[in-house]
């Protein structure tokens, strides 16, 4: 077969650009490489942008500050180890996770807090995600402007170091030639195909998690599909996963989501929405409780909670006094900066308002207008609210065992209830890599030149994803993309 | 030491700061009022030690009349001449360092003499830093440090300077004033909303702000998203609309990354927000520290009277 | 016309790293494009007729930028950099626009990022010259320009040669896409270096270092007396020539 004409010549073709593409094509920049940077959509960012903190162990932002005051049931007396955060995938996983792959997160990780700082980043604090969730560690390094800052940082220092950046510009196919890569086939903003040769290929498009065909097909939670609410406009169509496929790669642990409960049309920081992922009364559609909602201190946790009820609905009900608490005292459970811990929800009572009147959310004077309101059979559901009203008095809830401090009765008029839903934030992994990030083939040998990072890859997570280790998604984006390019460097300098 | 100053003056801009900063350095200072007669009248009741008048003709934009100034200039040798950053201001001032073969520093914030020097300090780094330039010959300053009201009890007399008609070369054709519907893509002055607003009723007051000011209207994500106060259209942030207006005017906005990155290429931010720990208040131009129902009304008839 | 566009010859201001003690560090910093350049391409392709635009940049960073936008070539003065004192700056692209016969207009992007190189280029080549320029027309053999002054716009006819500092009023519109930017790759490139223009690099004045502003880049206003805030707003915005 004739040699492919080209009509580029790269050594280096990252797919998306997001923060582990990003990171990816920094690193190979830097190292001398000739490197393309290809984003579908007309900003980079992906994911990345509504990410908030990064993880990492054994930082040297660790090593500078004190340990946070004990919060949970854990008597963390030191940051996380290396250690400590292997330990933590491979259990929180069922040993499902890649062991190589960890240990290149946890060895890495701390490297890329420091890449960031040098790029301008300022680390803020370093803590947990959900303030008192017993089970965190702190490993959540909170950048001065969150991700979307980080993000801007890196992609200038991306064209300061001459990566080509083409945005609207979407990778279509992995060309490949006697069983390696050799180019991407893309299509550029004009709609003109381009033929891209690369020595190499990085695939960091982000997964699947906006692509219900995909969710169907690979997800345990494959019901989310006909239910999904799209609460950040994410894009990620499994477009890496897809291409690889069709070039030999194999999946591994595929199906994990990252679902986050939001209030249906509403945003992550919605006081609607805040109000509606406190430990509160939740019924689904059939009037009844189905867990502990304390479960909303990990919101992945709750996010799959909510995603098993039928329709994914969930309604999170309230009353005038609870309204009253989460405005004037705050919240009970913090969702990271979305919602903060004790954050006063001031624009609740106006949001309520608003919600019931373009028929998102329902109010009503008692109990059972209420349900009638929603649509719930108001016997059932009154008779929910009784059990559960029964439980806040004795302080002890014997169907879920919830907390007696998240037991707040629902007895004074008018009542609300909040339409709660699962939101896919992103899927997680997909891809075998090997500890390189090397995608892998059905004899789980590497494919030359073909990585896939971030979320494209898989090894971290068994089903769910690590809520326990908070800022992991962000962390292992930026990490396996450098050390992916350190791998593709190495291999294209014949090191 | 020859201190002696030029002040390159097209309007009143910053003319009371130019005239403080110069005088400071000790020298005598001279403005150069480059436009009607009227102009250099209330000059002249400033302060300067003189007051030089070149008037230009109707319909001949000041601009014209560059190379005449920059010959005065010349034969009066300043070490240093300072004009605003109004792009009329900014050609003139090009014109006469070139003539004088001076050095050109931009945004310069304050100045001072160091020995035989000035030393010049103009903002960098995005307006986080100030760099110290020590120019030991004729500097020529694009002035951007603090205005400064100033008045004298002793009006000087206006010198009309010689002017020769420049010819046709430039012309004034029309003025054309801003559509109010020029898009808030587009818009000059856009003012923007965020959820510090109690209720939606209240928009009345951001409509009202709005009009006085001829500006657009933009939002936040939560005031579109969780309030739905405005369409999606009035987004302003990643993922939505990037803008750049000449005076952006946030009106109970906190100041979240997400909406911070479409205002990033504003030329002024001012913010009014009654927490001090607002986030915004470390990426505007001005702060105003208070509650917004109070400070609203009076921008609006601060704007209505002479915005 | 035969246009000279003048692109990319500042870094960006928002790049250089803050250290805590107020040092500025550019390692790794490469010239970049101002957000007012594509306005100059705008402004450029609208009035070029059946002319040329030449692309003319300084330093590093992508020389391609101006060609993928509708220039014919490229002049790069390699070896130079934006340099402290902005005239020896403006000097250097001077020198490289007057090795161009029959030239018509010059345009370059009217940015905050250094009025200063704008200022001096436009009184280093002493034609007629407008700053502000949002958009230009050739209209019977004339050239008209219209410019922003403060919310209002002002329409000048202007003779050549010219100077026009173009001012973006929006995002860029319609960027080239991959295929455009890689030809523009191929298209011809004239590499100059200082001693080809006659330039020393040089200048005499020093910069003494950076350091933290002593008031905050935010002003406060305390707003408990809204009329009196209202009115030291106002008074600012003035000076600020955004009224």
């Amino acid at each position: 077969m004739a040699k492919m004409t080209f009509d580029v010549e790269y050594d280096l073709v990252v797919v998306g650009g997001g923060g582990s593409g990003k990171s990816a094509a920094l690193t190979a920049a830097q190292a001398g490489l000739n490197v393309a940077l290809l984003e579908k959509k007309a900003e980079t960012g992906g994911s990345s942008i509504y990410a908030e903190g990064t993880c990492a162990y054994e930082s040297s932002e660790q090593k500078e500050r004190k340990v946070p005051p004990v919060t949970g049931e854990l008597n963390q007396k030191h940051y996380p180890t290396r250690e400590d955060g292997f330990r933590r995938y491979i259990d929180y996983s069922h040993h499902r996770a890649n062991p190589e792959v960890v240990r290149m997160f946890v060895d890495n990780s701390a490297e890329t807090i420091d890449i960031m700082k040098s790029l301008g980043v300022v680390y803020t604090d370093v803590t947990i995600y959900a303030y008192n969730q017993p089970l965190e560690v702190n490993s959540f390094h909170r950048p001065d402007g969150l991700d979307e800052r980080v993000q801007e940082l890196l992609l200038r220092a991306c064209v300061n170091a001459g990566v080509d950046v083409f945005t609207s510009t979407p990778a279509k196919k992995i060309l490949m030639s006697d069983g390696a890569v050799e180019g991407v086939q893309a299509v550029d903003s004009k709609g003109n195909t381009m033929n891209i040769g690369a020595k190499a290929v990085i695939l960091a498009s982000g997964g699947f998690g906006n692509s219900p065909e995909m969710v169907k097909k690979h997800s345990w939670q494959h019901r989310l599909a006909d239910y999904n609410y799209q609460c950040v406009p994410t894009e990620n169509t499994g477009d890496g996963l897809n291409m690889a496929l069709e070039v030999g790669a194999d999946t591994e642990s595929l199906g994990a989501l990252m679902v986050i409960p939001c209030a249906r049309s509403k945003t992550l920081t919605a006081h609607s929405s805040g109000a509606g992922s406190q430990p509160v009364l939740w019924v689904n559609k059939t009037g009844r409780r189905f867990a502990s909602e304390e479960v909303s201190m990990s919101f992945a946790d709750s996010g799959n909670t909510m995603a098993k009820q039928p329709d994914g609905v969930v309604y999170s009900i309230f009353d005038a006094d609870t309204v009253k608490h989460l405005i004037e005292e705050g919240s009970d459970i913090g969702l990271g900066d979305f919602i903060e811990y004790k954050q006063k929800l001031t624009r609740l009572q106006a949001e309520l308002d608003q919600d019931v009147a373009e028929g998102i959310a329902w109010k009503g004077d008692t109990i059972e207008e209420l349900a009638k309101n929603i649509g719930l059979d108001p016997a059932v559901f009154a008779n929910t609210v009784a059990e559960y009203n029964d439980a806040c008095d004795k302080g002890h809830d014997p169907q879920f065992y919830k907390s007696a401090n998240y037991l707040r009765p629902v007895r004074k008029a008018p009542f609300y209830a909040v339409n709660m839903a699962p939101s896919i934030l992103v899927s997680c992994g997909g891809i075998r890599v090997n500890g390189n990030l090397q995608v892998t083939d059905k004899e789980y040998k590497a494919i030359p030149g073909l990585y896939a990072v971030g979320m494209e890859a898989s090894g971290l997570y068994g089903d769910t994803y690590n809520l326990d280790c908070p800022g992991t998604a962000n962390g292992f984006a930026h990490t396996s993309g450098r050390v992916a390019a350190r791998h593709a460097i190495k291999t294209i300098k014949g090191e | 030491m020859n201190m002696k100053s030029w002040i390159i003056i097209i309007d009143e801009r910053r003319a009371g700061g130019m005239l403080d900063a110069a005088k400071k350095l000790g020298g005598q200072v001279t403005a150069a009022v480059v436009g009607s007669r009227a102009l250099a009248d209330s000059i002249a009741k400033l302060g300067f030690d003189q007051v030089l008048c070149f008037e230009t003709a109707e319909g001949i934009p000041a601009e014209a009349y560059a190379l005449q100034v920059a010959e005065a200039a010349k034969a009066a040798a300043p070490r240093l001449v300072l004009a605003s950053d109004s792009s009329v201001g900014r050609m003139l001032l090009g014109s006469v360092a070139a003539k004088l073969n001076a050095t050109m520093i931009g945004a310069v914030r304050l100045l001072a003499v160091d020995g035989e020097s000035i030393v010049a300090s103009r903002s960098t780094a995005d307006g986080k830093l100030l760099e110290d330039i020590e120019v030991p010959g004729a500097l020529a300053a694009i002035f951007d440090g603090e205005d400064v009201e100033a008045s004298s009890t002793k009006p000087v007399p206006v010198e009309l300077m010689p002017v020769e008609d420049p010819g046709t070369t430039m012309r004034m054709v029309e003025t054309i004033e801003a559509e109010e519907a020029a898009g808030l893509l587009t818009a000059a002055r856009v003012v923007g909303v965020g959820v510090g607003l109690a209720s939606k009723d209240d928009l009345k007051l951001i409509d009202d702000l709005a009009a006085a000011m001829h500006a657009e209207k933009a939002c936040t994500l939560p005031v579109c998203d969780d309030m739905r106060w405005f369409p999606s259209n009035r987004v302003v942030g990643s993922s939505h609309s990037q803008i750049a207006p000449e005076l952006y005017i946030a009106v109970g906005i906190s100041g979240q990354p997400q909406h911070m990155s479409g205002i990033r290429d504003a030329k002024v931010v001012v913010a009014v927000n009654n927490d001090p720990e607002a986030r915004i208040f470390k990426n505007c131009d001005y702060g105003i520290l208070g509650d917004l129902y109070k400070v609203v009304p009076e921008l609006i008839s601060a704007f209505k009277n002479n915005g | 016309m035969k246009i000279i566009a003048v692109f990319k010859w500042s870094r960006n201001p928002q790049d250089g790293r803050v250290g805590m003690n107020g040092t500025l560090d550019w390692r790794g910093v490469k010239m970049a494009p101002n957000d007012d350049d594509p306005a100059v391409m705008e402004v450029a392709n609208a009035i070029v007729e059946d002319g040329e635009i030449i692309g003319l940049t300084i330093g590093d960073g992508d020389i391609a930028w101006a060609a993928a936008r509708g220039a014919a070539r490229t002049m790069v003065v390699t070896d130079a950099q934006t340099e402290t004192d902005s005239s020896v700056t403006a000097a250097v692209i001077a020198a490289a626009i007057k090795r161009v016969e029959g030239v018509d207009a010059v345009i370059i992007g009217d940015s905050v990022w250094d009025y200063g190189v704008v200022s001096a280029l436009m009184g280093q080549l002493g034609w007629p010259a407008v700053a502000g320029v949002v958009s230009a027309a050739k209209e019977q053999g004339r050239l008209r320009v219209t410019r922003k002054m403060g919310t209002a716009s002002q329409v000048l006819e202007v003779e050549g040669p010219v100077v026009l500092a173009a001012a973006a009023n929006r995002e860029e519109k319609n960027a080239p896409g991959m295929k455009e930017v890689l030809f523009a790759r191929k298209k011809p490139v004239e590499r100059l270096t200082m001693a080809d223009l006659g330039l020393a690099p040089a200048g005499d004045v020093s910069s003494k270092g950076t350091r933290f502003p002593d008031t905050p880049p935010a002003r406060m206003i305390d707003g408990k007396d809204p009329v009196a805030a209202c009115k030291e707003l106002m008074a600012a915005l003035r000076s600020d020539g955004v009224l």
